[in-house]
């Protein structure tokens, strides 16, 4: 069901066996079969959902969950979110409720009109057609061509807004049947966002799982004419770029490429960003040639470079095996372009791990 | 005139020396190459390789590696040293006093450091080649205190571990290696510096056959007024085996007991004040003939090898010093305020320190990869290679101190701050252990000797006009002139070379396949009077002591990314830089090299210097002159 890839929850588990070395993790990739499995997260989903089969020609029969428009439904039963409050410390539940995306105002009742809901969507998408279009006249994503080509950084995600949590989804082992908890929010002053919650090694009681603990948070897939995937093309840079404050714990980052291949669906380029500990914020930048390739949750024996030229998502996930509560605050995740970094990839391939590719 | 009389011929030019030139002593070196003390078959050296077009892979990639025991083992040792040397070593007090104080150097006896070198079983550390290397880095924070001690062990007691007998050893080892004696080496006199072969000291033996007579005077003697054990090269007469008398220089364990040796005072110095230098006399000295070293009548051979196999450590002392600079001149810049910001964020002051971290790393490479191959089984012969070490480091050295008091202004001008102290430390570096231009000389002249004697054949093919040679050489010319691709098997797929380097890989390929061309037809056309083109040998030198650099850094920095180091990005970036750098210097002296090439201006060079010499002044006229 590629429709529902947006609600993959990338990276759902990262066991570092080995945090040291980092050589030995392992980590599976669930798919969530519906929504409301992610809701038992922590993330409110807003946006309504309803079939756009209609609305897609191309696509055939899929189910989007995404949209951009502003319509709020409070899709996930009220008694469901409080008795999961319920269970929270009380120091945590202060904090969720500061979390703007769980609260959902009561008296914004979602209006029941499905005629009009379908004229709006259908108005948004020949906006947005046009958008394109004219976007595409001037240049690369409606950006002159020589400003583009001259760049040596771009913002891609910034948090200055609540409107920016929304591109980001959380979740965590809690999906499993884990007990790690993790909440985004925006930080004080609207100049970061605030990523924190409590991490928990404790094993699903499912009698098949044994280890379990981790969180993450994820990019949403962007979209759009008709809810087409967009993708990245950071081919111009060569370097990750983020400015974070962290509490010293380890993250993976998580690169996911755009790609039709059913084959590589599971595929993701790591990297770890080893945050700091205390009060000044830290400028983290990490060559794309860095990120290593993973199948599955697996590192793959034969590697290859990361290709940015088209890129999904970015997700951070934090396994690191300590029990506890977390903290991550980011203020942007950008790309730049490093002339000095002239490293194609940093890893080699093996004759013992793969004598087909020695040939 | 072939090239490969060079190479017949180069014995006789040793056996002759009849040539004033200075550069005629350097064919003696020729004779270093065959050390007496190889049992086994050596193999080729990686630098005469350099001179045929080819890498050696063997002993260079992957770069030499110590086992974890003798890491911690050496780790054990540098903690307590390095310790000594931050708390308790004065430099500026030794400096200024121009001796290092009794305390210190009981101090340094209990650590141990007199006997690094020598073997466990005549009490010293029996240390390896490269944790010696190891040991130097810290050492070198007190720049006297480095020159003591290597006077000591590295030149003044080596020559009874490396050609001593068994008595020898057992008799003066002990305590050589516990302190309680000093060594000192002497060989340099009055009129006799870099041409070791003219020396005057003369011994001669007693009519009972007993003893020498030992009589001359050597100067600059390092320890000379603390040793009581010399090590001393003079002039024995040698029944030749035509019968004919032959004056040949032989090397002499001298006690300071046997009397008749006095020194002189402490000589006044530019740098390195804490060290003791001055004149030794020997005035009928009687030295029994139980303590000749070595050979009588060898030597020479001798004293080429104690130079030659202490060399390479100054590229780690060098490398230790630079690294305590680079901390010291980071924190003034970071602090310093001008213009209301910080020196360190000014780009010319940022582009020094990229030129000091670069440097030390080469050289850190560079000595640790020649201690690598020193320390491998058998005698392997690394002298050109510890003479490029020596001459990249001291030269270095000597820029990057430079470098480092410009960052510092005015504050590195004062005798308050230790910084000038490093600069006059400094300068001695590329004087001693054999100046550097004899090295380049040496560097040069022993690899091509080693081409040459390779090539002989090829080039009298040439010579003769056999076809298939000149069909031969003219093709690659041209596929050489129409830009080949050099592949010598160090980058791609598999291969020693990380990709994260190829690059540079392919640089230093394509610069050593176009260097073996060139010394081939240098060879072609000069022949053996390639001995008399100084010019020419230095470019020589210079490229391969860049080519070696290259190697070292491409080999190290491979090494740190495949077993994950921390910083290993910061070692590829460096020896990226070096590689490049260093891959247009080459192209720019091959240039210099070839005969027409309008870079090469060595006639102008030879033309100018002569029209000074003659005249021993600056003869252009003032700028304020008129005609009438």
């Amino acid at each position: 069901m590629p429709g529902l890839q947006s609600e993959i929850g990338l990276i759902a588990e990262a066991y570092f066996l080995n945090p040291q070395t980092f050589l030995h993790f392992d980590f599976f990739f669930l798919t969530m079969a519906s929504i409301h499995k992610l809701l038992t997260g922590t993330y409110i989903h807003r946006n309504f959902l309803k079939p756009r089969a209609a609305l897609h020609p191309f696509m055939g029969v899929q189910f989007v969950d995404y949209s951009s428009g502003s319509l709020q439904k409070q899709v996930a039963p009220g008694d469901r979110a409080s008795q999961q409050r319920k269970t929270e410390e009380g120091v945590q539940e202060g904090h969720h409720k500061e979390s703007a995306l769980d609260v959902a105002s009561l008296d914004q009742r979602p209006e029941v009109s499905f005629d009009k809901a379908i004229r709006d969507e259908a108005l948004e998408h020949v906006r947005r057609l046009k958008d394109g279009i004219v976007a595409h006249c001037i240049g690369p994503e409606g950006r002159p061509m020589q400003e583009v080509i001259m760049e040596q950084a771009r913002v891609i995600w910034k948090f200055r807004e609540k409107e920016d949590l929304e591109k980001w989804m959380v979740t965590s082992d809690k999906t499993i049947g884990g007990r790690s908890e993790i909440f985004l929010k925006m930080a004080k002053n609207n100049q970061s966002a605030l990523l924190y919650g409590t991490l928990s090694s404790e094993a699903p009681q499912d009698g098949n799982s044994s280890q379990s603990g981790y969180c993450a948070m994820i990019s949403r897939i962007r979209r759009g004419v008709f809810e087409r995937k967009l993708s990245y093309d950071w081919s111009l840079f060569n370097t990750l770029y983020l400015r974070v404050r962290g509490d010293g714990r380890p993250w993976m980052v998580n690169i996911k490429q755009d790609t039709d291949f059913l084959q590589k669906k599971n595929q993701i380029y790591s990297y770890f960003m080893f945050t700091r500990g205390g009060p000044y914020w830290q400028e983290i930048k990490i060559p794309f040639s860095k990120f290593f390739l993973s199948s599955q949750g697996r590192i793959r024996d034969v590697q290859s470079p990361l290709v940015v030229d088209k890129i999904s998502s970015i997700g951070f996930t934090l396994a690191d095996k300590v029990d506890g509560p977390f903290f991550l605050e980011i203020d942007f995740i950008g790309v730049f372009n490093d002339p000095a970094h002239t490293e194609e990839f940093a890893y080699e391939n093996s004759p013992a791990l793969n004598p087909g590719l020695f040939k | 005139m072939s090239g490969g009389g060079l190479v017949s011929r180069a014995a006789a030019a040793v056996a002759a020396a009849t040539t004033a030139v200075r550069a005629s002593q350097v064919p003696r070196v020729f004779a270093v190459t065959h050390r007496p003390l190889h049992t086994s078959l050596q193999s080729r050296s990686f630098a005469k390789e350099l001179f045929l077009g080819n890498i050696k892979q063997k002993g260079v990639f992957p770069f030499p590696e110590i086992s974890q025991d003798e890491l911690s083992e050496i780790n054990q040792f540098v903690g307590p040293v390095e310790r000594f040397f931050t708390e308790e070593v004065d430099s500026r007090k030794i400096d200024q006093e121009g001796k290092i104080p009794v305390d210190t150097l009981e101090k340094l006896k209990s650590l141990g450091l007199f006997g690094i070198q020598v073997p466990e079983e005549y009490g010293g550390l029996g240390l390896s080649n490269t944790m010696y290397a190891r040991l130097g880095e810290i050492i070198s924070l007190d720049g006297s205190i480095t020159v003591t001690l290597a006077a000591h062990q590295a030149i003044g007691l080596k020559g009874i571990i490396l050609v001593g007998n068994e008595e020898q050893k057992a008799k003066y080892l002990p305590k050589l290696a516990s302190g309680e004696h000093i060594a000192a080496f002497c060989l340099t006199e009055p009129a006799s510096g870099s041409d070791a072969a003219s020396i005057q000291t003369r011994a001669t033996l007693s009519e009972d056959k007993k003893y020498f007579v030992l009589n001359g005077s050597k100067v600059w003697i390092t320890n000379g007024g603390l040793a009581s054990i010399f090590t001393v090269f003079a002039k024995t007469e040698v029944v030749d085996s035509d019968g004919s008398i032959k004056d040949k220089i032989t090397a002499f364990i001298v006690e300071r007991d046997f009397g008749g040796v006095t020194n002189g005072k402490p000589e006044e110095k530019l740098g390195i004040r804490g060290s003791n230098t001055c004149e030794v006399h020997f005035e009928n000295t009687r030295v029994p003939v139980e303590n000749v070293l070595g050979e009588v009548g060898g030597g020479f051979k001798v004293a080429m090898n104690i130079l030659n196999s202490g060399r390479f450590s100054m590229g780690s002392a060098v490398a230790g010093m630079l690294k305590k600079l680079i901390e010291l001149t980071a924190e003034y810049a970071c602090t310093r305020k001008q213009f209301n910001r910080n020196l360190s964020e000014f780009g010319l002051i940022q582009e020094k320190f990229a030129l000091m971290a670069q440097k030390a790393y080469v050289m850190e490479s560079m000595t640790y990869l020649t201690a690598g191959m020193l320390d491998q089984p058998g005698f392997p012969d690394c002298s050109i290679e510890a003479a490029m070490v020596k001459v990249f480091s001291s030269e270095a050295a000597w820029q990057c101190v430079s470098e480092a008091l410009q960052i510092l202004g005015g504050s590195g001008y004062m005798k308050d701050y230790p910084y000038e102290r490093f600069l006059r430390d400094s300068r001695i570096l590329l004087i001693f252990e054999g100046t550097n231009e004899i090295l380049r000389l040496f560097i040069a002249l022993t690899g091509l000797q080693h081409a040459g004697r390779i090539l002989t054949a090829r080039i009298k093919d040439f010579k003769r006009g056999d076809v298939t040679t000149v069909m031969e050489t003219i093709g690659r010319k041209l596929r050489d002139s129409l830009g080949r691709t050099v592949d010598l098997g160090l980058s791609g797929n598999l291969g020693v070379v990380h990709p994260s380097l190829g690059d540079s890989a392919n640089k230093l390929e394509e610069n050593v396949y176009y260097f073996g061309r060139t010394v081939e037809t240098l060879l072609l056309r000069f022949g053996k009077t390639i001995v008399e083109e100084q010019l020419v040998l230095k470019r020589v030198a210079n490229i391969l002591i860049n080519l070696y650099g290259m190697t070292a850094v491409l080999s190290r920095a491979s090494r740190s990314i495949r077993t994950g180091l921390p910083n290993h990005d910061h070692e590829i970036l460096l020896a990226n830089m070096f590689c490049v750098e260093a891959y247009f210097q080459n192209l720019f002296s091959l240039s210099q090299l070839d005969k027409f090439a309008p870079e090469n201006m060595d006639d102008h060079i030879k033309k100018v210097s002569q029209q000074i010499l003659e005249k021993r002044a600056y003869i252009c006229a003032h700028p304020l002159d008129r005609t009438s």
